[in-house]
């Protein structure tokens, strides 16, 4: 089995094979364009992903790396978010500083079934909050003014006027 | 140090999309960027409406002003057809003048749908003004 080497942002270089380095779009795209050749000891320079995190997302890739292709996205349905199986659910007991950097991992190496996964544990963790909850959960803050807030209010109200 | 945030716009869509409504009302409340990041219309263009869920609370009402302007197919019907009428938290009346809200909000807006879906209907009698106005709406 042919390998590649891959190179995070902080210089540490991953040797994983070739196979499930193309689970990502982009390095895909990127040895089509270059036409790397394969037996050639080639370094994929990833500027956008730290080593902790292409660690985690070719221990991902390596796991899925005979899943069939993610089926594409129905618009029409609302999607699922209790399908997620026990091995990522495992996989994503992290912090959410981590969390949030595997998703932006996901979108940049266009992984669409670790952004899928990312994203549905990121759902999980909004539904049923109230909006000063999430803001908690995720460390944002309140940047609304007070009339933004008293529209937002009035339009609640609104709709529950009889 | 995450920043949510400022979390993409892509991104924070992907996330929508596995958010019902009610959630997706929440999130919208929690800081502008977020409530932008709902002005897609990959989000709006199908809209499903359970009448006696969905209008239990105000999500689906709000949505539909905001953006009917993105929604091309609509959904109704009944998330529980065959439950008896005393299931109904709510006074049908007042459910009916839920449904016949929504129903004027798209008629005012013109919104122009390429398909509706009917599915499971409840007591056809005891709702007949739902009815009525669906009819409406759809002339």
């Amino acid at each position: 089995m042919s390998k590649i080497k891959l190179q995070s942002s902080d210089g540490e270089t991953f040797e994983v094979e070739i196979e499930i380095a193309k689970c990502s779009v982009t390095i895909k795209t990127m040895l089509e364009d270059l036409g790397m050749d394969e037996d050639e000891e080639e370094v994929v320079p990833l500027p956008n992903v730290n080593s902790a995190i292409l660690r985690k997302v070719i221990q991902w890739a390596t796991y899925h790396k005979d899943d069939p292709p993610p089926p594409e996205d129905d618009e029409n349905k609302e999607k699922r978010t209790d399908d997620i199986s026990s091995w990522d659910a495992d996989f994503l007991k992290v912090d959410q500083g981590t969390l949030f950097e595997l998703i932006l991992a996901a979108n940049y190496l266009d992984i669409k079934g670790l952004l899928d996964v990312t994203c549905k544990t990121v759902a999980n963790m909004i539904k049923g909050k109230a909006p000063e909850e999430i803001r908690k959960t995720f460390n944002i803050k309140n940047d609304f003014t007070a009339s933004e807030e008293e529209q937002v209010r009035k339009e609640n109200e609104w709709c529950e006027e009889k | 140090m995450a920043n949510w945030q400022n979390i993409l716009t892509d991104i924070m869509v992907e996330i929508y999309k596995y958010l019902p409504r009610r959630d997706k009302l929440s999130c919208s409340m929690v800081c502008t960027h977020w409530k932008d990041a709902l002005d897609i219309s990959d989000l709006w263009s199908n809209m499903i409406v359970h009448i006696d869920t969905d209008l239990m609370e105000p999500s689906t009402i709000i949505f539909s002003r905001y953006f009917n302007k993105y929604i091309k197919s609509l959904e109704i019907g009944w998330a529980f057809p065959q439950r008896p009428s005393r299931w109904l938290p709510f006074k049908h009346k007042d459910l009916t003048k839920r449904a016949v809200r929504l129903f004027n909000i798209l008629n005012d807006s013109r919104v122009q749908l390429s398909s509706i879906k009917i599915f499971d209907w409840y007591d056809i009698f005891r709702f007949k003004k739902i009815i009525y106005h669906l009819a409406r709406f759809l002339l």
